[in-house]
C-alpha cells in the first residue's frame, strides 16, 4: 500500500488557508479603507455642497435683503419688509454659523468667511441705515437713493465676488478631493479583482487538494476494506487464524477465524483455558511460548496438539513475528494454522509408504517363488522397467540401471525370432497383444526354458503401456508333456484293449452261435436217438454254451459302454424305462413282476447306455427276487443338492438327480455294497443264480460316463436298493 | 402274394449260416425259393445280370469279403431296377452303428442272427409274410430292428 502523504498535504493546506485568510483580511482591509474613503468623499461632497448651498442661500438672502431695501428705497415695498429682512438676517446668522463650523479645517476659507462676514455686517449697516430713517421715506433724495443703491450694488458685488471666490475654492477643493477619490476608486476594483482571483485560485487549489485527499482517503479506505475482507477470506480458505499481541497494553486480538478454529469464544480465552485443552507435553511447550510473547519476543514455528470443547482433535501450527508499526509501537503478529488434515495425511502417507515397501518386498519374494517376473514398457517413451525376477528368468542378475529389451534378445531362439519380431512390432504400434508361450535359451547357461508371456495393454496419460507378466513354466510344461505322452500311450493301450475286447466278443459270438444252433438242431432232430448219458452230455453242453453266450454278451456290452466318444443327447428316462420293460417283457411276465416308477426326469445322456443300465438293474431285481414273492420294483427320483447327500459330500458340488431302484428281492449283505460293482465279482455261485459278474460293473461304467455316481444298499432277505446320482448340469 | 412262391436271396459268407438258412426255409410252411451267394461281389454280379430273376426279399449279411453288405446295400438302393427288392440285413452284429447305417441306407429291416434254430424259423417266416411294399411309409428306427 502506498504511503499516504496526508501529513504533507495537511501542512500545505494550512499554509494555503493562512495565505488565503491573509489575503482575505487584506482585501477586507482594502474594502474598509475604500469604504472609508467613499464615506469621506461623500462627506466632503456633502460638506462642499452644504457650504455651496449655504453660501448660495446666504447670497440669496442678501440679495433679497438688498431687493427689499431697494424696493424700500424705490417705494415698491411690502409693509412686512422689515420682518422679512429680520427673518433673513436670522437665517443668515444661522447660515454663517454653519459655514463657520464647516470651514473650520480650512484657514483660507475661514479668512474668506471673516471677510464675508464683514461685508455682510456692512450690508446690515447699510440696511439699517436705510431702514433707520423709515419715517423719512420721502426725505431721501434721488441722489441719496442712487448712492444708497449704488453702495448696495457695490456691496452686493463685493459679496458676490467673495461668495464666488469661496465657492470656487470649495469647488476646487471638491474637485481635488474627487479626483483623488476617483483615482483610488479606479484602482481599488482592480486590486479587488486581482486579489479575488488569486484568492479564488488559492481556494480552488486548496479545494482541489482537499478533494483529492478525500478521494485518496476513500480509495484507501476501500482498499483497506478489501484487504481486510481478503485477509479474512484467506484465513478461512487457508484454515488459519491471525492474532496480534500488543506488548504495551498486553492485549491479545484474535481474528474471527482463529476463534472458529479454536472453537472458543473470545471471552473464554485465557492461558489456563488453552492449557487445559492440550495434552501435557504440548501444554508445557505452549506455556514457554506464552512467556516469550509476553516479552514481545517471537517464537519458532511449532505444531501442537489441541482438543477443542467439542472433543475434536486438531494439530495447530503457530508462527510468530515481531512487527514495528510506523508509529513506533511494536506488536507481535501470530499465525495459527489448522494443520490437522496435513498432519494426518502425512501420517497416512508414511503408513502407506511402509505398506508399499512391505508390499514391494513381498512382491519380490512372491515373484521369486512363483517364478514370474514383470516387464513394463512404454513404447512411446522408449522406457523399460524390469522386475528383479524378470532378469533371473532369463538367467541374468537383477540390475537396476535402465535396460533395454535388446539385452534379452540373445535368449530368443531361432524358431521364435519371427514371432517375437512381429509381437514387438505390434507393441511398438500400441496394438493389443495376445498371451503366448515360447522356448528361450537362458543367457547364463544356455538351458532351454519354457516361458509364458501375458501382456496387458494399458493406457495411461494417453500413452500405451504394456505390463507383461513373464512366467517360467518349464516344470509345468515338461510335466504336462510327460503326462501327455503317458496319456497317449495309455490311450493307445486302451484303444487296443477295447478293440481287442470288442473284436474278441464279436468274433467269439460267431462260433458260439453255431455251437448253439447245432446243439438246438441236434436236440430237435436226434435227441431221442441219444443214450441217457448222451442226453445229459448234450444238456450240459447246451448250458455251458449258454453261459459262454452270456459272458460274451456281457463282455460285448461292457466294451460298448467304454469305447467311443460320449455324445450326450436329450434322454427321457421315463421313455427308457418303458423300453426296458419292453425288452424284459418275457421275464416280467414270467415272474409276474410289477414295476412302478414315478415321474423320472429328462437328462442329458447316452440313450443306449442308459437303457443298458436300466436293463441290468431291473434285470437283476427280477433275477434276484424271492422265490415265492412276485418282485415289486420301485423307481423314484428327486432333485437333491450334493451338500445334502452324505454319499456325495466331498466329491462334488451342485444339484443331482437322485434315482432310486428299490426291490423286494433277496437283498445282499451290505458289507459287499462296493464289491458287487467290481468286474467279475459275484455273491452267488453259478449254480444258484446265473450271472457273469459283469452287469453291475457295466452299470457303474455307464453312470460314470454320465459323470454320476452309483451306490448299493441292501439287507439279506430285505431287498436291495440302488441309488444313482446324475448331475443336473453335465458340463 | 399271388405267385406260387416267394423268391428269396441270401448273401452270406458263412457256410453254416447258409445251411441254416436253407434248412429253415425248408421247414417253414411258406412256399419259397431260396438262392444264396457267398459274397457281395457274387451277389451284385447276379443282380446286375439282366437275365436274372430278381428276388423279392434279399437277406444281406454285413461282414463279407470282397464287397460287404453295406456297399451292396448302397449299390442296390442306387439302382432303380432293384427298387422292388425288400432288403433285410441279416447279421451277427447288432451294433448301433450298423443298425443306424443300414437304416439310413434304406434297408427295410435289421435281423440279428438268432442262436436258436427254432427262433430262426420264426424270424424268417415273419419277415417273409410281411408285405414289404406297403411297409415303406411309416418306417422308423423303432420298427427297424426286428424284435420278437
Amino acid at each position: 500500500m502506498k504511503k499516504l502523504s496526508v501529513n504533507r498535504s495537511g501542512f500545505l493546506l494550512i499554509v494555503l488557508f493562512v495565505v488565503s485568510s491573509a489575503l482575505m483580511f487584506f482585501m477586507m482591509g482594502l474594502a474598509y479603507k475604500q469604504l472609508e474613503k467613499l464615506r469621506e468623499n461623500t462627506n466632503w461632497m456633502y460638506h462642499s455642497q452644504n457650504i455651496s448651498l449655504n453660501l448660495e442661500k446666504l447670497y440669496a438672502n442678501l440679495k433679497e435683503i438688498e431687493t427689499e431695501r431697494r424696493d424700500y428705497i424705490l417705494d415698491k415695498h411690502f409693509s412686512d419688509a422689515a420682518s422679512i429682512i429680520k427673518k433673513k438676517v436670522k437665517h443668515n446668522d444661522a447660515l454663517l454659523q454653519l459655514l463657520k463650523l464647516s470651514m473650520d479645517d480650512h484657514p483660507g476659507q475661514q479668512q474668506n468667511l471673516a471677510i464675508l462676514q464683514n461685508l455682510i455686517l456692512r450690508k446690515y449697516d447699510l440696511v439699517e441705515s436705510t431702514f433707520g430713517d423709515s419715517l423719512k421715506v420721502n426725505a431721501t433724495t434721488v441722489e441719496e437713493k442712487k448712492t444708497s443703491l449704488l453702495a448696495g450694488k457695490y456691496l452686493m458685488k463685493a459679496i458676490n465676488q467673495k461668495v464666488e471666490e469661496m465657492q470656487n475654492i470649495e469647488t476646487r477643493l471638491l474637485v481635488q478631493r474627487r479626483s483623488a477619490f476617483l483615482y483610488s476608486e479606479k484602482q481599488t476594483p482592480v486590486y479587488f479583482y486581482v486579489i479575488s482571483l488569486f484568492t479564488l485560485g488559492i481556494l480552488g487549489f486548496a479545494f482541489f487538494r482537499i478533494f483529492r485527499d478525500f478521494g485518496l482517503q476513500v480509495s484507501a479506505n476501500r482498499k483497506l476494506k478489501i484487504a481486510i475482507e481478503t485477509s479474512e477470506l484467506a484465513e478461512k480458505v487457508g484454515n488459519y487464524g491471525v492474532w496480534t499481541f500488543y506488548a504495551k497494553s498486553k492485549e491479545y486480538v484474535f481474528s474471527n477465524n482463529l476463534l472458529t478454529i479454536l472453537n472458543i469464544q473470545m471471552d473464554q480465552v485465557s492461558r489456563d483455558a488453552m492449557v487445559s485443552l492440550m495434552p501435557e507435553e504440548d501444554a508445557k511447550k505452549y506455556l514457554t511460548m506464552v512467556d516469550k510473547w509476553r516479552n514481545g519476543e517471537r517464537t519458532e514455528p511449532i505444531t501442537l496438539r489441541y482438543r477443542d470443547s467439542d472433543g475434536n482433535y486438531k494439530y495447530l501450527r503457530t508462527i510468530t513475528e515481531r512487527i514495528s508499526s510506523e508509529s513506533g509501537e511494536a506488536f507481535l503478529l501470530g499465525l495459527t494454522m489448522d494443520v490437522t488434515s496435513e498432519t494426518l495425511s502425512r501420517e497416512e502417507l508414511s503408513r502407506a509408504y511402509s505398506d508399499l515397501k512391505f508390499y514391494n518386498e513381498s512382491s519380490a519374494e512372491a515373484e521369486k517363488l512363483g517364478k514370474f517376473g514383470f516387464l513394463q514398457w512404454i513404447p512411446q517413451d522408449k522406457k523399460f522397467w524390469f522386475s528383479d525376477n524378470f532378469y533371473r528368468i532369463f538367467g541374468m542378475e537383477p540390475q537396476h540401471d535402465p535396460h533395454d529389451l535388446r539385452d534379452f534378445y540373445s535368449a530368443i531362439m531361432n524358431e521364435n525370432t519371427a514371432e517375437s519380431r512381429s509381437i514387438i512390432k505390434k507393441m511398438i504400434a500400441g496394438k493389443p497383444v495376445e498371451p503366448f508361450s515360447q522356448r528361450i535359451r537362458r543367457i547364463d547357461n544356455g538351458a532351454i526354458r519354457y516361458i509364458s508371456i501375458t501382456p496387458k495393454r494399458m493406457i495411461e496419460d494417453g500413452k500405451v503401456s504394456y505390463l507383461t507378466i513373464t512366467k517360467d513354466i518349464t516344470e509345468e510344461t515338461l510335466d504336462k508333456q510327460s503326462l501327455e505322452d503317458q496319456n497317449r500311450i495309455l490311450n493307445a493301450n486302451n484303444q487296443e484293449l477295447q478293440a481287442f475286447n470288442y473284436v474278441a466278443s464279436h468274433d467269439l459270438q460267431e462260433p458260439l452261435r453255431k455251437i448253439e444252433t447245432f446243439i438246438s438242431r441236434l436236440i430237435d432232430e436226434d435227441f431221442d436217438n441219444l443214450s441217457d448219458n448222451g442226453k445229459e452230455y448234450l444238456e450240459r453242453t447246451k448250458s455251458s454254451a449258454r453261459r459262454m453266450r452270456n459272458l460274451i454278451d456281457d463282455l460285448l456290452q461292457f466294451s460298448r459302454s467304454t469305447r467311443g466318444e460320449n455324445v450326450f443327447e436329450r434322454c427321457n428316462l421315463n421313455q427308457q424305462i418303458e423300453e426296458t420293460k419292453d425288452e424284459l417283457q418275457t421275464q416280467i411276465e414270467q415272474k409276474q413282476a410289477t414295476i412302478i416308477h414315478g415321474n423320472l426326469p429328462v437328462i442329458q445322456g447316452i440313450p443306449f447306455q442308459v437303457k443298458q443300465l436300466f436293463i441290468n438293474l431291473i434285470g437283476n431285481s427280477l433275477k434276484y427276487s424271492k422265490a415265492d414273492v412276485p418282485p415289486v420294483i420301485t423307481i423314484s427320483s428327486i432333485i437333491t443338492d450334493a451338500k445334502d447327500e452324505p454319499l456325495l459330500a466331498e466329491k462334488n458340488r451342485g444339484k443331482f438327480h437322485k434315482i432310486i431302484f428299490e426291490d423286494n428281492g433277496i437283498g445282499f449283505d451290505n458289507n459287499y455294497s462296493e464289491k458287487i460293482f467290481q468286474l467279475f465279482s459275484r455273491l452267488h455261485g453259478k449254480n444258484e443264480y446265473e450271472g457273469t459278474g459283469i452287469g453291475l460293473s457295466i452299470c457303474k461304467k455307464i453312470v460314470e460316463n454320465h459323470k454320476g455316481y452309483i451306490y448299493a444298499e441292501g439287507q439279506p432277505e430285505m431287498g436291495a436298493k440302488f441309488i444313482l446320482f446324475f448331475p443336473v448340469n453335465i458340463q | 402274394m399271388d405267385k406260387e412262391y416267394t423268391f428269396i436271396m441270401l448273401a452270406d459268407d458263412d457256410e453254416d449260416d447258409r445251411m441254416f438258412f436253407i434248412d429253415a426255409f425248408n421247414e417253414i410252411k411258406i412256399s419259397t425259393k431260396v438262392k444264396t451267394c457267398q459274397d457281395g461281389e457274387e451277389l451284385m454280379e447276379y443282380l446286375n445280370n439282366n437275365d436274372s430273376v430278381l428276388p423279392e426279399i434279399l437277406f444281406l449279411d454285413i461282414n463279407m469279403p470282397k464287397k460287404n453288405g453295406l456297399e451292396c446295400l448302397s449299390e442296390i438302393k442306387a439302382n432303380q431296377r432293384f427298387r422292388n427288392i425288400a432288403i433285410a440285413i441279416y447279421s451277427t452284429s447288432s451294433s448301433d452303428e450298423h443298425v443306424e447305417e443300414t437304416f439310413v441306407k434304406g434297408a427295410n429291416v435289421y435281423i440279428k442272427k438268432p442262436n436258436d434254430f427254432n427262433i430262426l424259423k420264426k424270424v424268417l417266416s415273419e419277415v417273409v409274410t410281411v408285405n414289404w411294399q406297403y411297409q415303406t411309409s411309416g418306417m422308423n428306427m423303432d420298427n427297424f430292428l426286428l424284435r420278437l
